[in-house]
């Protein structure tokens, strides 16, 4: 059995789709991350075109998240102000992300450019989890506690100026660094197709610290947003978001969130970051191997201009 | 369309090089009623331009070295008859009686859309005939059509519908598996 995807024009077996995003949906739920570093690569992997691959994957990105964020609004644990601060610089940084991918696509280097990004910001954010979990394991091992959160502790960042009172994250801080990585997640995430969870709650955690549980759910909030907003443009300038795509993956996805949801409260924090480092370190690895090796075949083809 | 070719830069694959053809044919497929060297030589078949390989690719740049362009409309020839947009089916056509035949072709599932052109050449011992030609329409029906139609004319608009079908199923998701 087959179906056609309208926009992506070529026939896939639905139920590969279905598994896909259950899977990443289960994943998702556990680690608490919209999933499109997993999708975007994975789609691609099954010989959907990178375009495509990256405009449903936004689209695909709002139905995982948007759940997880309903679920942490009822729980309280979403601060809203911080969410809105990096949501308007998020939409920001995805208008130029737009712009970048449709010039990207017509000098025929935007498969290099989502490659790279995706190997380079997985990889090192990868390695920093990995290193930072492992740690905290060992110090759990050895009876000590492990250390939660340094408050008085300051860096670089609390010198700066333009100060705000964030009071469900409980941190006072200048709006800089705040609107930097919101925009520089709203950019990711219009050219990788991702929402950018998993570069926002370790920025959050440890260049903000902000508390674990409210980073989360203000994540999914402006993931939400700013992923419609990335679905909307891409849909307009370029013409590649699948909805027949978008929606096989929810389905399978919104399933899958839920199951990964429940295994997600049985483990330990530090035990579940070093699981999702070692995750993100693999799809680095499989999409830098194809950077490096020799590809099948050293031709393409693309229709000019498009 | 353009071809691109990818060569190592420092240790990664990147797209260097790229020659660009006009009105290359986005679909071909040909159907024969025996194998193609049983039916004439292949002169005959370069002069009529018959076949996926004697189609003519012209570059957008004629000026460029004649080398690399015979490279790159060979690896476009690949290319297409890799992904099925260029094809051939021996045995397709088939005499049901002295004047009439049936023909069976493979059309690619990214055929594009649109009027395209059935051309029907007969050969006898080997020796080119009559050709005829008729036109034969492609379109998308049903929902994938509205759907391509509608994408590429409201691109907001679809934009929108598809962030709506995400939230609805996102929220119809917790409610009908929520654990907590």
């Amino acid at each position: 059995m087959s179906i056609y995807l309208p926009l992506a024009e070529l026939s896939v077996n639905p139920f590969v789709l279905l598994a896909i995003g259950g899977a990443v949906g289960f994943l998702s739920g556990l680690f608490g991350v919209g999933g499109g570093f997993l999708i975007t690569p994975l789609l691609i992997f099954y010989n959907i075109p990178p375009a495509v691959a990256v405009g449903t994957g936004a689209n695909q990105v709002i139905g995982s998240s948007i759940s997880g964020a309903l679920a942490h609004f009822k729980r309280g644990t979403l601060d809203f102000k911080l969410g809105t601060v990096l949501l308007v610089a998020g939409i920001f940084g995805s208008t130029i992300g737009v712009y970048a991918f449709s010039l990207l696509r017509q000098l025929g280097q935007l498969d290099l450019a989502v490659s790279i990004l995706y190997v380079f910001m997985l990889g090192s954010i990868g390695s920093m989890m990995l290193a930072e979990s492992i740690s905290a394991l060992r110090q759990s091992r050895n009876g000590q506690p492990a250390p939660v959160k340094k408050s008085g502790q300051h860096n670089w960042i609390h010198r700066l100026p333009l100060k705000m009172r964030f009071r469900t994250s409980k941190i006072y801080v200048s709006i800089i660094p705040v609107a930097m990585i919101g925009a520089g997640i709203g950019f990711l995430s219009s050219i990788m197709g991702v929402g950018g969870g998993f570069v926002m709650v370790p920025a959050l955690i440890y260049l903000l610290k902000v508390p674990t549980n409210v980073v989360v759910g203000t994540s999914l909030f402006q993931i939400v947003f700013v992923s419609a907003y990335t679905t909307i443009v891409l849909s307009t300038t370029n013409q590649t978001v699948d909805i027949v795509l978008a929606l096989l993956l929810m389905v399978g996805g919104v399933a899958g969130a839920q199951y990964g949801a429940e295994i997600g409260r049985k483990l330990r924090g530090e035990q579940l970051r070093a699981l999702l480092a070692l995750l993100v370190l693999a799809v680095a690895i499989r999409l830098g191997f194809d950077l490096f090796v020799q590809p099948g075949n050293v031709y393409s083809l693309a229709v000019l201009g498009g | 369309m353009v071809v691109r070719k990818k060569s190592r830069v420092a240790g990664m694959w990147i797209n260097t090089q790229a020659v660009a053809f006009e009105n290359v044919s986005a679909s071909y497929s040909v159907s024969t009623t025996r194998p193609m060297q049983d039916i004439t030589d292949p002169k005959n078949f370069q002069r009529l331009s018959l076949g996926a390989n004697n189609l003519y690719i012209e570059p957008a740049d004629k000026a460029a070295r004649p080398a690399t362009i015979e490279e790159f409309t060979a690896a476009l020839r690949i290319l297409k008859s890799d992904s099925g947009s260029y094809s051939e089916r021996i045995g397709g056509v088939q005499f049901l009686s002295q004047s009439l035949f049936r023909a069976t072709l493979t059309l690619p599932a990214n055929v594009p859309i649109g009027s395209h052109k059935a051309r029907a050449f007969l050969f006898r011992n080997g020796v080119f005939v009559k050709e005829s030609s008729a036109p034969l329409n492609i379109g998308k029906v049903g929902f994938e059509q509205l759907a391509y139609r509608f994408a590429h004319e409201h691109g907001f608009l679809y934009g929108v519908i598809a962030v709506a079908i995400a939230m609805a199923t996102g929220w119809l998701g917790r409610m009908l598996f929520s654990r907590d």
